[in-house]
């Protein structure tokens, strides 16, 4: 899986990061057990400070998205949900997603597909993987 | 003090030097793509800059040793020095000369990269981070190779003829000891056109020749030194076949896990790149490429960056590799077995007849000095 940055983005860098490894995970293009590269290797190869990978890394593992071992590095590690519902935390999150998109469209059953069918697409991919 | 001074200008050449190298995405630090660093222009631009330094190097050890020799102490004390600092500054001179050059050559082509936006393959970073095991993990195994002399010595036991190789055994750990570094390096050749890819491929194959060296190592030192062990009284007779068989069967696992490891290799570089065709199908488990439509007697390993292997679907693949267990089938067995005939002496009236496995030899009793027996059971006998 690749990842990509825009250092002219208003995102900081670090939320770029988490977000592509977030990406990645949704589209299964990572999965549980993968290895992620050291913070000073991925701070090299994207020529960037360690201290801005370090930080993404730090909040993916504090989203529970990985963990990070002493000697092994940062390993996906996903904490799966026990319960079926959405949790509160990210039914919130989405909630102010939907909510930005509905308040920028005309037509509400529009987007109401527009994002079945993202979220569809998302899932075959996955699937697929 | 000339050593010095010209150790200093070599010194000073090296750093240069590397300013030529790829490195990093720049050469000289003007930034290059990956396919970009290996046209010719580049190269022959870094090649003349590279030739111009060690002409300027030369020219200035060349000049030491005149002076040296050929003024009065004062003089070339003086000229020496004055050389000494215009070095660098005729260096960083012939380096910005390349630099100009590779810049215009930039400017010319167009060769203009959007530094914003970077991306890179989370796979192949992971794995150029990861790093062959330390050196320092070899020294308890040197440690553990002077240990059976150690031993040997203390206990007044100490035979040179008897414990001849284990002097041997502190020289090969040390000698692997300094080696490590270089040895593992792989001379493999590249598998992809991508730069990064060929890194992390090279890493990969740098830790599995580590792990692998570090094993060897152990199994060459542990086992001579529990072979000492078993000559000595604290182990039950019979167990030095034991510890043969140990070592034998060590060095056939390592070998296996190398191969296996090895050939797991192919799967992230896989993904990354469609540099070869996929003929993964017509590879065995064991790494045997059978394929009867390949009209190639050699193809490239599973691995291409190991070399080739025959192709066993061909009448002349199958031929060349039931030869190649020639040796290992029919040659090994038979040493074995005349070594394992005893030896014969036929005393005649003029002569003395000794009859042993590849070895026969008649000897005139006027022809022989002094008789003895170096093995030691025979002499105790």
């Amino acid at each position: 899986m690749r990842i990509q940055i825009d250092l002219t983005s208003d995102t900081p860098i670090y939320q770029q990061i988490r977000d592509e490894i977030v990406l990645g995970l949704g589209r299964g293009e990572l999965s549980e057990g993968d290895v992620l590269p050291s913070v000073r290797q991925l701070a090299l190869d994207l020529g960037i400070n360690h201290m801005t990978v370090n930080k993404a890394y730090q909040q993916l593992k504090a989203e529970q998205f990985i963990v990070i071992d002493r000697r092994k590095g940062a390993t996906i590690a996903v904490k799966p949900q026990n319960s079926k519902k959405m949790s509160a935390k990210h039914k919130d999150k989405l909630t102010m997603v939907l909510a930005e998109g509905l308040s920028q469209v005309p037509d509400p059953k529009n987007y109401r597909q527009n994002v079945l069918d993202l979220l569809d697409a998302m899932i075959k991919e996955r699937s697929s993987k | 003090m000339i050593l010095l001074l010209s150790l200093v200008i070599v010194l000073q050449a090296v750093l240069f030097r590397t300013s030529f190298e790829y490195s990093n995405f720049t050469i000289a630090n003007v930034v290059f793509s990956p396919e970009h660093a290996k046209t010719q222009e580049v190269q022959s631009i870094t090649s003349k800059g590279r030739r111009n330094l060690l002409v300027l190097t030369l020219l200035t050890l060349g000049l030491f040793m005149v002076f040296q020799f050929a003024l009065t102490l004062n003089k070339a004390i003086g000229l020496t020095i004055t050389l000494l600092g215009l070095y660098p500054i005729v260096a960083i001179i012939l380096l910005e000369r390349s630099r100009g050059k590779l810049i215009k050559l930039k400017e010319v082509n167009h060769w203009v990269y959007d530094d914003t936006k970077r991306s890179v393959s989370l796979k192949v970073s992971a794995e150029k981070g990861r790093s062959a095991p330390a050196i320092l993990w070899h020294l308890p195994i040197t440690l553990l190779a002077v240990l059976p002399l150690v031993y040997l010595f203390i206990r007044g036991k100490f035979n040179m003829e008897a414990h001849f190789s284990f002097l041997f055994l502190p020289f090969i750990s040390l000698l692997i000891f300094i080696a490590y570094p270089t040895s593992i390096k792989t001379k493999s050749m590249a598998t992809s056109p991508k730069e990064e890819v060929d890194l992390a491929y090279h890493r990969n194959m740098e830790r599995i020749n580590g792990w692998t060296y570090l094993g060897t190592h152990f199994i060459m030192i542990l086992f001579p030194f529990l072979f000492v062990l078993a000559s000595s009284q604290y182990l039950p007779q019979g167990f030095n076949y034991l510890v043969i068989a140990g070592q034998l069967l060590s060095l056939i696992l390592l070998f296996l896990w190398r191969q296996t490891q090895q050939r797991n290799l192919i799967h992230p570089i896989l993904e990354e790149t469609q540099w070869y065709p996929n003929e993964s199908r017509h590879f065995n488990r064991w790494g045997f490429y059978n394929n009867p439509d390949d009209p190639r007697l050699m193809v490239p390993k599973q691995n291409p960056g190991l070399g080739t292997t025959i192709n066993l679907g061909k009448k002349a693949g199958k031929i060349l590799a039931a030869s190649s267990l020639f040796i290992p089938l029919i040659i090994i067995p038979f040493v074995l077995y005349i070594s394992m005939k005893g030896f014969t002496i036929t005393p005649g009236t003029r002569d003395l007849k000794i009859d042993a496995p590849m070895y026969g030899q008649t000897l005139e009793y006027e022809n022989i000095e002094a008789v003895s027996l170096s093995d030691e059971d025979l002499m105790a006998d």
